[in-house]
């Protein structure tokens, strides 16, 4: 549907309160999504499996959350020591791992997927079922790969479209039924501007 | 840039935070030479910018299609205009609207057919329909009917209108949303933020208002030949300036302040800047003394033309006009005479007048000085990114002193009473706008915003206080998710002091115009006329030059109306 960048990062903080992320965490997870779809990486489609893994907003728990254990390594700078750690859609902590590396390349490698990560980007070099539904074990080294930053891009590639349409039924959670006094409440709008 | 500001704020005379950043200062907020209206007209000017019509395609009931090509020396951009013929009862200027009298995209270069065509679908629908990455720019307005129909029928018979009936409203047009920045698939902030045009914030908004308020004009004269054939006459030059282009504007954009704060920061911070600087001024001469008189009687007489019904805004303007006539007196006695006569001019403004009356005054001692502030409208946006990464080094101890820094104001709030927690900021399933709502009242606590920071970071303080000092911000929000907004918050402050509104945003009292009036006088609204605590209507661009008029006029001495000779 020809999405913008600002319009996904905000779709993906409403969807990710509305999955039961605290709000602090849902902007986290909005930087993550554009972070990686920048680089031409599916950060909608991760975040919008992730989500659908957590059940019920209630059932929100940091533990195996790639955003809370994402946030933790971009906070504390504490990259190695945080590793093995076992996450779902361990794709979304590439872009907090990015934000502590420093002059060097890592690999995070899951199942038979391996993704080089610099300062700036990401690259996959192997994969197999980059965004299946288990709980992954990760693990993060020094690499000595080396590899060219592709062109950022600024817009939602079209292929998106069916994840965009799950974090908008998860932010759907976040709207509060309207009613016709709500409106007139709410709003505090008039009904007639012929004038 | 950090040091700077706190070595500004500290040292320079600058206005305080705990001073600026209130509510109902906030909300007697004027338009100034900062404001980005006037920053735009300016730099058109400066730059010879030529606005032209390409096509001019409406039929005998006004209905087609209208372009207007703006030239610079590096770019063009052109406001598309689809014209309608809108039955009566379908004219709302509430946002769950879904037909205008006219809609309008700004787009990034000269159309083709196949844009037009493509467009054609999609702008009619507004916020059903999608834009793509060439248009920067979404709106849609509604006529005010009496003063269109009323314009178009002298007109149409070789008459001009009486300048009072213009008056009366101020435009022909009002806009009832202005989408940039991405909304419904238009182009990213980021696509244009680098050009040389669009510095500082809104620019290329209030490029599309300028040629909306130029649409309305030329309308109303198309009808008005239309009706009077050979008799008709076009509306005469003097009289086309005195009309703006009016908005309505709801809750939708009252959380923008709350949401944004490096970029409140940076506009107040240049506001502040500006009269700081003003205010360091050791002597005037008689030319600035006469000068600033001048202004104020033109601000009086803004005043006085400006008409409100409500009962938070009329007493204001009551004062308003008020204080305006006692600073004129005061002129006469010599005040501007003494060593910094602006300082001690606003010593005394702010011991004599309204807030109303202050923040008038604000915005003219700023005026004459252009050629030393007016630099500091490339300062007014911001990079939201630079202080979102969290700095997990932070100690327990060294949040509380931010917190006391920045919401030690805060702490006398008893946020277990119902009135300091009466109001809930939530957004609406019908056309996902923010609305405000009764706690206690509603069933909408489950739906409510990130916007009550003030009792937020109290909340952060109670759970920190029993902490161990030396813990680090990583490990407690490891624990604590739920502060860790408040915690970047507190981070973006650090850099930003004027980034936080010192009031508590969900008091039962709390007046949502209050934000609005701040964020439209940054705009360059003038007479604010708030139809509840929560809407409001203003005049964009009155007595400001038109395209054809940018040569000849400056668009600096049009924005308060001229004193009659």
């Amino acid at each position: 549907m020809n999405w913008s960048m600002g319009e996904t990062q905000d779709l993906a903080i409403r969807a990710s309160k509305g999955a039961g992320l605290p709000w602090g965490l849902a902007e986290e997870a909005s930087f993550a999504v554009a972070w990686l779809e920048q680089r031409n990486l599916p950060g909608v489609e991760a975040l919008a499996k992730y989500l659908e893994s957590i059940g019920q907003p209630n059932d929100y728990h940091a533990g195996f959350c790639p955003i809370g254990n994402g946030s933790w390594i971009s906070d504390s700078g504490n990259w190695l020591g945080s590793f093995p750690l076992e996450v779902r859609q361990p794709l979304l902590l590439a872009p907090f791992i990015a934000q502590v590396v420093k002059n060097k390349t890592l690999n995070l490698a899951w199942a038979q997927n391996l993704l080089h990560i610099s300062n700036n980007d990401a690259h996959i070099a192997a994969q197999s079922t980059l965004l299946g539904h288990a709980l992954e074990s990760c693990t993060l080294a020094v690499s000595d790969a080396t590899f060219t930053e592709a062109k950022h891009s600024e817009r939602i590639r079209d292929d998106r479209e069916p994840w965009m349409t799950v974090l908008l039924e998860f932010a759907q959670r976040t709207y509060a039924p309207a009613s016709e006094m709500s409106r007139l409440l709410g709003a505090g709008a008039g009904l007639n501007d012929n004038d | 840039m950090t040091e700077n500001h706190n070595f500004l704020t500290e040292n320079a005379g600058m206005r305080s935070p705990e001073k600026v950043m209130r509510l109902a200062r906030l909300g007697s907020f004027h338009q100034s030479r900062l404001s980005f209206m006037r920053v735009l007209l300016r730099r058109m000017k400066q730059e010879n910018w030529t606005v032209d019509r390409p096509i001019f395609d409406l039929d005998d009931k006004g209905v087609g299609v209208v372009t207007y090509r703006c030239k610079g020396p590096d770019r063009t951009y052109t406001l598309i205009v689809y014209a309608h013929d809108l039955p009566a009862e379908k004219r709302s200027d509430r946002v769950i609207a879904d037909a205008w009298d006219a809609t309008f995209t700004l787009y990034d270069g000269e159309p083709d057919q196949a844009d037009i065509d493509r467009l054609a679908k999609n702008v009619p629908l507004q916020e059903a329909g999608r834009v793509s990455e060439t248009e920067f720019v979404l709106s849609r307005a509604n006529k005010s009917v009496r003063l269109f129909d009323y314009v178009c029928d002298c007109l149409s018979k070789g008459e001009q209108p009486e300048a009072q009936r213009l008056d009366e409203v101020g435009y022909l047009m009002r806009t009832t949303a202005v989408y940039g920045s991405g909304k419904f698939g238009a182009a990213d902030r980021s696509k244009w933020s680098g050009r040389n045009e669009f510095q500082g914030s809104f620019q290329p908004e209030l490029l599309t208002v300028w040629l909306i308020r130029c649409f309305a004009a030329d309308w109303v004269e198309h009808m008005a030949a239309v009706k009077g054939g050979d008799n008709a006459v076009p509306l005469d030059a003097d009289l086309r300036r005195r009309l703006g282009i009016g908005n309505s504007t709801g809750l939708g954009m009252a959380p923008f302040l709350i949401k944004h704060p490096a970029l409140i920061h940076s506009w107040i911070h240049a506001r502040e800047t500006a009269f700081a600087i003003v205010c360091g001024i050791e002597k005037v001469d008689q030319r600035e003394v006469t000068g600033f008189e001048n202004l104020a009687r033109r601000a009086l007489l803004n005043s006085q033309n400006w008409h409100s019904q409500s009962d938070l805004q009329a007493p204001k303007i009551v004062a308003l006009q008020e204080d305006l006539r006692k600073l004129i007196d005061a002129l006469q006695t010599g005040i501007l005479d003494q060593a910094y006569p602006w300082k001690t001019l606003y010593n005394w403004v702010e011991q004599n007048l309204s807030l109303e009356g202050q923040e008038q005054t604000v915005s003219l001692i700023i005026e004459q000085y252009g050629d030393r502030v007016d630099h500091l409208a490339g300062t007014m946006s911001a990079d939201e990114k630079s202080a979102f990464r969290i700095d997990g080094n932070k100690t327990v101890g060294q949040v509380l002193q931010s917190i006391e820094k920045h919401y030690g104001w805060a702490k006398p709030i008893a946020f277990d009473t119902k009135s300091a927690q009466a109001r809930v900021w939530y957004v609406s399933e019908e056309k996902l706008e923010p609305r405000l709502g009764e706690r206690f009242e509603e069933d909408i606590e489950p739906y409510e915003q990130a916007l009550a920071p003030a009792r937020d970071a109290m909340r952060l303080r109670f759970t920190l206080l029993n902490q161990n000092d030396d813990e680090t911000m990583a490990m407690f929000l490891l624990r604590h998710p739920e502060h860790r907004h408040v915690v970047r918050r507190l981070q973006v402050l650090e850099e930003a002091p004027y980034g936080e509104i010192r009031d508590n945003t969900i008091d039962e009292k709390m007046l949502p115009i209050d934000l609005l009036r701040c964020k439209l006088s940054f705009f360059g609204a003038t007479k604010f006329d708030p139809k509840s605590d929560r809407w409001v209507r203003i005049t964009m661009y009155q007595h400001a030059p038109y395209p054809e008029e940018l040569g000849s006029l400056d668009p600096d001495d049009c924005f308060l109306p001229r004193l009659e000779q």
